[in-house]
């Protein structure tokens, strides 16, 4: 594996403010992203997972600039991402890519495919409208479509077809990154399964790098090199793939292994369901962000807050019972 | 041998577009148990949620049409029923949720007024006591706060709480038959396995028959006893769930299974899903013969020309496919 630096996240942090009502106090801020830190190799895959809400999205946009950042740094191939201007910030996108769940929102419903294909070239200076053409239909079989698709809108194209529109646009440019946020969640089983192929397939032939955004842990084992999971706004466990899913430390990455559907075993097997959801939680100063719905909670976990180490080589966990 | 709940006779239903009349559901027969949960598995567009609706007569006719077919349920045909006598049965003994609950609950009302409503509908109750069994059945779908949760929009809620009440309301009436349409695909899989969880230990309580639909097979194992495979409009595999998902017979049913990811199967880095290649075809452009054929990894002559039909391969377990029965 190269070991040279794609991207570096430092202490990365997103709060959002909710207004001020009337004759009230400020509330206090939204901490959707609160102090992350990864670095991600070329030719690296990493998943960040968890739940609705735990600020993964908000991550990856956030790190794209798409959302400007409340503090933390952000260095992509040695470059400050937060340092540049718009325009230079512009020039870089064509090197970082994203790839949106839902593929019928994502693009333009009053455009035909062709020209949805050929903007990114347009944009980044490719004046040249035959060779952009070429280049578009060029890109179409890249993704498995054909360049009988050129002309259609994407009201005429599948879910699965759309979102190959959608994965070719990202992969136009040739980017070192492409952030891929839920990208299969949208699709029907037989679908997934061929959209992920295609990830892997372009993957390896283009030699990109992949942030890979999802809640499924099963897609996840398939797709990624190490796995972040982050839970309120914070990484609580990162580990290489078979550390995670051999030996998950963290209750909360237990809770969510465990969650998923199995078809061998079905019902029989022993399942502890954790309780509540991300958002009937009220925001605590003190303490582990987990505490209200961890099964095996201590006394010491309510005073003290733990912060990412290092049990094993390559496995980081936030959890004062496991450290 | 149970009795059935509900029974579906060579339902057929289509649907009126520019591009002509397209038949959305094509002839199908099926029967729930009373106490049993029957899945009903397949993807985007094929016919499933429609048979859904049609069974709650939800479809919007025109465009859609209900050509032949008979829904059986007590010992009437639900199709003869008048619109009014239909509304009496709509949320009381049949009832409904669906896949996304933030569209289907009305976001300026609160939770407690959409509950309330149901049981001002269906029961002699009055509007004191109607709000008091709406706490009751926001306790029962295990929400906090019940009381409180009452007086909430549907905005202020998560989507696994909505789903929660979504519940609920179905609920309100203790109705024989839920249909449940997809009711976890918008839901993550923790709150995922939750209302599993839920809906299994209601079913317990309260002997209900569910009908579930779904387009992923994990989820079948957890909650289903029986499982029907649908593809384009037409049922192509049926049986108990877990010899289905043990040992499926049609290709179809055998490739969206290979195509699941497992959790640790995956033996190096780099391996890849076993997948079904092409689409779903969509309804104007429905193969002839088999409508697997043109994607199907076994398919022979006689497959292109010639639909086969749902027959019976060992007990309880049909499925429609011209392969010998031994080389399934």
């Amino acid at each position: 594996m190269n070991t040279e630096k794609l991207l570096v996240v430092q202490d990365l942090k997103k709060h959002f403010q909710p207004s001020k009502k009337f004759l009230q106090t400020t509330p206090a801020p939204v901490r959707a992203v609160d102090g992350i830190s990864f670095t991600l190799l070329k030719g690296e895959t990493l998943g960040l997972v968890g739940e609705s809400g735990c600020g993964k999205s908000t991550a990856a946009r956030t790190l794209l600039r798409l959302l400007e950042p409340t503090s933390g740094q952000v260095s992509f191939c040695g470059t400050q991402l937060f340092d540049l201007k718009e325009a230079e910030m512009r020039t870089l996108r064509s090197e970082m890519q994203i790839i949106f769940q839902d593929p019928y929102s994502s693009v333009n419903p009053g455009r035909r495919i062709g020209k949805i294909l050929q903007e990114p070239f347009e944009i980044h200076g490719f004046k040249d409208n035959k060779e952009n053409t070429e280049k578009a239909k060029h890109l179409l079989k890249q993704v498995g479509l054909t360049p009988g698709h050129f002309n259609n809108y994407p009201h005429e194209l599948s879910g699965g077809q759309l979102q190959r529109v959608g994965i070719a646009r990202a992969i136009a440019l040739s980017p070192k990154l492409i952030v891929a946020d839920e990208p299969v969640s949208a699709l029907d089983v037989s679908i997934r399964a061929q959209v992920i192929n295609l990830l892997l397939d372009l993957k390896e032939r283009l030699n990109m790098s992949y942030l890979f955004i999802s809640h499924d842990l099963g897609v996840v084992e398939y797709f990624c090199d190490r796995v972040a999971v982050m839970y309120l706004g914070k990484i609580i466990e990162f580990a290489d793939n078979e550390q995670i899913y051999n030996s998950p430390q963290h209750p909360y990455t237990q809770a969510l292994l465990n969650a998923i559907p199995n078809l061998e075993s079905g019902r029989d097997k022993q399942k502890i369901t954790l309780k509540g959801d991300i958002s009937m939680l009220a925001p605590q100063r003190k303490g582990c962000a987990f505490l209200n719905r961890c099964p095996i909670k201590e006394k010491r976990c309510e005073e003290q807050e733990p912060v990412l180490k290092e049990i094993a080589p390559g496995h980081q966990v936030a959890c004062l019972l496991k450290s | 041998m149970p009795s059935p709940e509900l029974e579906i006779q060579n339902l057929k239903v289509s649907f009126s577009t520019p591009k002509g009349k397209l038949t959305a559901v094509n002839g199908i027969s099926f029967h729930i148990n009373s106490g049993e949960t029957l899945a009903l598995v397949g993807e985007s567009g094929c016919g499933k949620t429609v048979s859904a609706l049609s069974i709650l007569r939800l479809l919007p006719e025109p465009p859609a049409e209900i050509i032949s077919g008979k829904i059986l349920f007590a010992g009437q045909d639900l199709l003869s029923l008048s619109s009014k006598q239909f509304q009496d049965l709509r949320g009381n003994a049949i009832s409904m949720i669906f896949q996304d609950p933030m569209t289907s609950l009305n976001p300026v009302l609160t939770v407690g007024e959409q509950i309330i409503e149901t049981l001002l509908r269906h029961t002699n109750m009055n509007r004191q006591e109607a709000r008091k069994k709406s706490a009751e059945l926001l306790s029962r779908v295990e929400l906090p706060a019940p009381k409180e949760k009452l007086t909430h929009y549907p905005h202020q809620l998560s989507g696994g709480m909505r789903q929660r009440v979504m519940i609920a309301m179905a609920l309100a009436c203790k109705p024989r038959v839920l249909i449940a349409d997809e009711p976890t695909t918008a839901l993550d899989v923790l709150i995922q396995s939750q209302i599993l969880d839920l809906l299994h230990s209601l079913k317990k309580e309260t002997g209900m028959s569910i009908l579930f639909i779904t387009h992923d097979l994990g989820v079948v194992a957890e909650i289903a006893q029986r499982v029907i495979v649908m593809y384009a409009g037409e049922i192509i595999e049926s049986g108990p769930a877990q010899a289905l998902l043990q040992k499926p017979y049609h290709p179809y049913t055998k490739g969206l299974i290979a195509s699941i990811p497992k959790l640790g199967a995956r033996d190096q880095p780099g391996s890849r899903l076993e997948e079904i290649s092409g689409n779903v075809p969509s309804l104007d452009q429905r193969p002839s013969g088999c409508p697997f054929h043109p994607r199907c990894p076994s398919v022979m002559d006689q497959c292109k020309s010639q639909a086969p039909e749902l027959s019976q391969v060992e007990p309880e377990r049909y499925t429609s496919c011209h392969l010998e029965p031994e080389s399934l």
